[in-house]
C-alpha cells in the first residue's frame, strides 16, 4: 500500500501575472494508506488543485509531494533529464487521477480501445491489457456489450463509468477521484461510489475521494480532510470531524441532512445516538428505538 | 503553458485608454500602423519608441506585461533583423566572413526593423488588445463598418461571428489544457519520440476537442434561438456607444502626436535609411 504525503505544499495559478491566485497554501497532509480519505471543502477551496498535485500534473510552487517517501519531482525546477522524466511518468502510473467531469477524455473508436489506452502507454503486453481492461470494467460496471461500441454513443452516466474505468485499468496504487459522482442522478451516484468502495476494499487501495456532498463522504469515506480557503482546516476520522458541527460551519459546510435530523430529534428528548451519518444507520437506530420503548411516537 | 500567451488579451482597467471609445481606438490603431512605416531615421524611431512608452503610461499596463506580449514575435523580429543585417549593401564593410559582409548600414537597418516590428505589435496591443474588451472591440467595429450595410454587406453577422469566436478562445484554451492533463494522467507522452509519433500522440487531444467544440456550437445556436435571436435587424443594445467631447479630444491629441512622425521623418538626420 502506497503512502502519499504533502509537505508544506503551496500552489499559485498564473504566478507573476495580474491574475495570480493562490489555490493552495502550506498544505501538509499524509493520506493514510489503505483507506478512503474524503476531501471536502467549499467551492474554490482548492480541492481540484490538490488532486492534480498528487500525480504531478501540477507542480507545487513550493513544498514537496512524497510517494512512499520519495519525492515526486526530484529535479531542480524546469530542467529535466531523461531519467528523471521517466521516473516522473512512472510515478504518474502509480497514482491514478480521475478528473472532475472526466468524460471529455474519451477519444478512441471503441470503449475497449479507450480503456486500453492507459495500460498501453505503460507498455503492457496484449494479454495483460486484456486482463486489466476486464478487471476495470468489472469494478466500474462497464458492460460487455459496450466494449465494441463507440464511447460517444453512450449516455452521460455510462461515459462517466468508462472514463473512470480508463484510469482503473492502469491499476494504480493510489486512486484520486475528483467528484466522480458530480452531475449524476441519485441512483447513478450510489452505483458508482458503491462500486468504487468495493474496489477499494477488495484491492486494498489508497483512495482519495473529492466531493461536495457531505452525505457521500459520510457514507463512503473512512477519513476526512476539510479544506478551507486553500488551507487544511481539519483532518481526522469521519466521526471526529462530524462531532464538531460548529467547526464545519466555519468552513461553510454542514453535517449530512440525516445527522442534522437525528440531532434535532435528540434535542426534542428522543433517545437517539448522536453519531448517525448515513440513512441506513439512521434506520437501524430508529428501529432499535422503536423496539426498546414503545409509545414515543 | 498555453495560458502564458498574452497576445490579444484584455487586461481590465480604468485608464484613459480603457475608457476611450472603441471606435476611436480602432481608428487610432489604423493611423498608428500606417505611420510606423513613415519612420526612417534614428530621430523618428526614437520618437516612435517615445510614443509607445507614452501609450504604456496612458494605459497603466505594466511594462513586463507589454514585454511578455512581445515574446511571440521574438523569432520573426530576429529573423528579419538577420536578413537585413546581411543583405544590406554599403560602402565600407565593417566585417566580412567569406561571402557575407556586414556594413554599418546593415546594422542600423536591422535595428530599425526590430524597432518597427516591436512598436507595431506593442502599439496595437496597447491601443486595442490590452485595453479593449472583445465585446467593445466587435461592437466598435460593427458601428464603424455599419455604412457598409447599405451595400448589403452583412456587417452585423460578421461582427457577431467575430465576437463569438473571440469569446470562445479562452474557453478553448482552457479546455485544451484540461484534455491534455487528463490524457497525461493516463500516461500520454507528448514530448518524446520522432515527429510521426508526436503527431500521433495528438489524436487523444484533437478528437475530444473537436467533439466538444461541435457540440458547444450546436448548443449555442439553440440557446440563441431560444432567446429569439434573429440577426441584427431591429436589435438594440444594452450599452449605447456615445462619442463624448473627451473621446474626441483624446483622439485628436493622440492622432496629432502620431502624425508628427511624418514631420520628424523629414528632418535631415545623419543616420537615415530608406526602407
Ligand atoms: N486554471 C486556473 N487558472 C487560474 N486560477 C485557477 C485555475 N484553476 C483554479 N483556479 C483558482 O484556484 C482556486 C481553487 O480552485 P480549485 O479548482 O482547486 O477549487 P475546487 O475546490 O476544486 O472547487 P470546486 O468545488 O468548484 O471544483 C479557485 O479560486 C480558482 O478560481
Ligand atoms: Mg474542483
Amino acid at each position: 500500500m502506497a503512502e502519499i504525503k504533502l509537505e508544506h505544499v503551496s500552489y499559485e495559478y498564473g504566478a507573476g501575472t495580474p491574475f495570480a491566485k493562490m489555490a493552495l497554501e502550506d498544505v501538509s497532509v499524509t493520506f493514510t494508506p489503505g483507506v478512503i480519505t474524503g476531501v471536502i471543502g467549499h467551492t474554490g477551496s482548492g480541492k481540484s488543485t490538490l488532486a492534480q498535485m498528487l500525480n504531478g500534473i501540477l507542480r507545487p510552487s513550493s513544498g514537496r509531494v512524497l510517494l512512499d517517501g520519495e519525492e515526486f519531482f526530484s529535479d531542480s525546477k524546469g530542467k529535466k533529464n531523461k531519467k528523471q522524466k521517466q521516473m516522473q511518468i512512472k510515478n504518474r502510473f502509480r497514482v491514478g487521477l480521475v478528473f472532475q467531469y472526466p468524460e471529455y477524455q474519451l477519444f478512441e473508436e471503441s470503449v475497449y480501445r479507450d480503456l486500453a489506452y492507459g495500460p498501453k502507454n505503460m507498455g503492457k503486453s496484449e494479454e495483460e491489457i486484456r486482463r486489466l481492461v476486464e478487471e476495470a470494467a468489472y469494478f466500474t460496471g462497464v458492460e460487455r456489450e459496450w466494449m465494441e461500441k463507440s464511447p460517444f454513443e453512450l449516455s452521460g452516466g455510462q461515459k462517466r463509468r468508462v472514463a473512470i474505468a480508463g484510469v482503473l485499468a492502469m491499476d494504480p496504487e493510489v486512486l484520486v477521484l475528483d467528484e466522480p459522482a458530480a452531475g449524476l442522478d441519485p441512483g447513478g451516484r450510489e452505483e458508482i461510489l458503491g462500486r468504487l468502495k468495493t474496489y477499494q476494499r477488495e484491492k486494498k487501495k489508497t483512495v482519495i475521494l473529492i466531493s461536495h456532498s457531505m452525505e457521500d463522504v459520510a457514507r463512503y469515506a473512512d477519513e476526512l480532510l476539510v479544506l478551507k480557503d486553500s488551507r487544511v482546516f481539519l483532518h481526522g476520522s469521519v466521526s471526529e470531524i462530524f462531532s464538531d458541527a460548529e467547526k464545519l460551519e466555519e468552513a461553510h459546510l454542514s453535517l449530512p441532512q440525516i445527522t442534522r435530523l437525528m440531532l434535532r430529534l435528540r434535542q426534542e428528548g428522543i433517545g437517539l445516538p448522536d453519531s448517525v451519518y448515513t440513512v441506513s444507520d439512521a434506520l437501524f437506530a430508529l428501529k432499535d428505538l422503536l423496539k426498546g420503548e414503545n409509545g414515543v411516537c | 503553458m498555453l495560458k502564458d500567451i498574452t497576445l490579444g488579451q484584455y487586461f481590465p482597467g480604468n485608464s484613459v485608454l480603457h475608457r476611450l471609445d472603441p471606435r476611436m481606438k480602432i481608428l487610432l490603431m489604423l493611423i498608428f500602423v500606417v505611420l510606423v512605416f513613415f519612420a526612417n531615421n534614428l530621430l523618428s524611431f526614437l520618437y516612435l519608441l517615445l510614443l509607445v512608452i507614452g501609450l504604456i503610461f496612458l494605459s497603466r499596463i505594466s511594462f513586463t506585461v507589454v514585454l511578455k506580449g512581445l515574446k511571440p514575435i521574438l523569432l520573426i523580429s530576429l529573423f528579419t533583423a538577420l536578413i537585413n543585417l546581411f543583405w544590406t549593401g554599403g560602402e565600407v564593410p565593417l566585417l566580412s566572413l567569406g561571402f557575407l559582409k556586414i556594413y554599418p548600414e546593415g546594422i542600423w537597418r536591422a535595428l530599425f526593423m526590430i524597432a518597427r516590428i516591436v512598436s507595431l505589435v506593442a502599439g496595437t496591443n496597447l491601443l486595442l488588445s490590452y485595453t479593449t474588451s472583445p465585446m467593445e472591440m466587435t461592437d466598435g467595429l460593427e458601428r464603424l463598418l455599419s455604412p457598409l450595410k447599405k451595400i448589403k454587406i452583412p456587417v452585423h453577422e460578421f461582427s457577431m461571428m467575430m465576437s463569438l469566436a473571440l469569446r470562445f478562445v479562452p474557453t478553448l484554451v482552457e479546455e485544451t489544457e484540461k484534455i491534455i492533463n487528463a490524457q497525461k494522467a493516463r500516461g500520454a507522452d507528448f514530448e518524446s519520440g520522432n515527429l510521426l509519433r508526436r503527431a500521433k500522440a495528438l489524436t487523444p487531444i484533437l478528437i475530444p476537442l473537436f467533439i466538444s467544440s461541435f457540440s458547444r456550437a450546436a448548443e449555442l445556436a439553440v440557446a440563441m434561438e431560444c432567446r429569439c435571436y434573429a440577426g441584427g435587424e431591429g436589435r438594440t443594445r444594452m450599452k449605447q456607444m456615445k462619442l463624448t467631447l473627451r473621446d474626441l479630444s483624446v483622439f485628436l491629441i493622440l492622432s496629432a502626436l502620431f502624425l508628427a512622425i511624418i514631420g520628424i521623418a523629414r528632418i535631415p538626420f545623419p543616420l537615415s535609411v530608406s526602407l
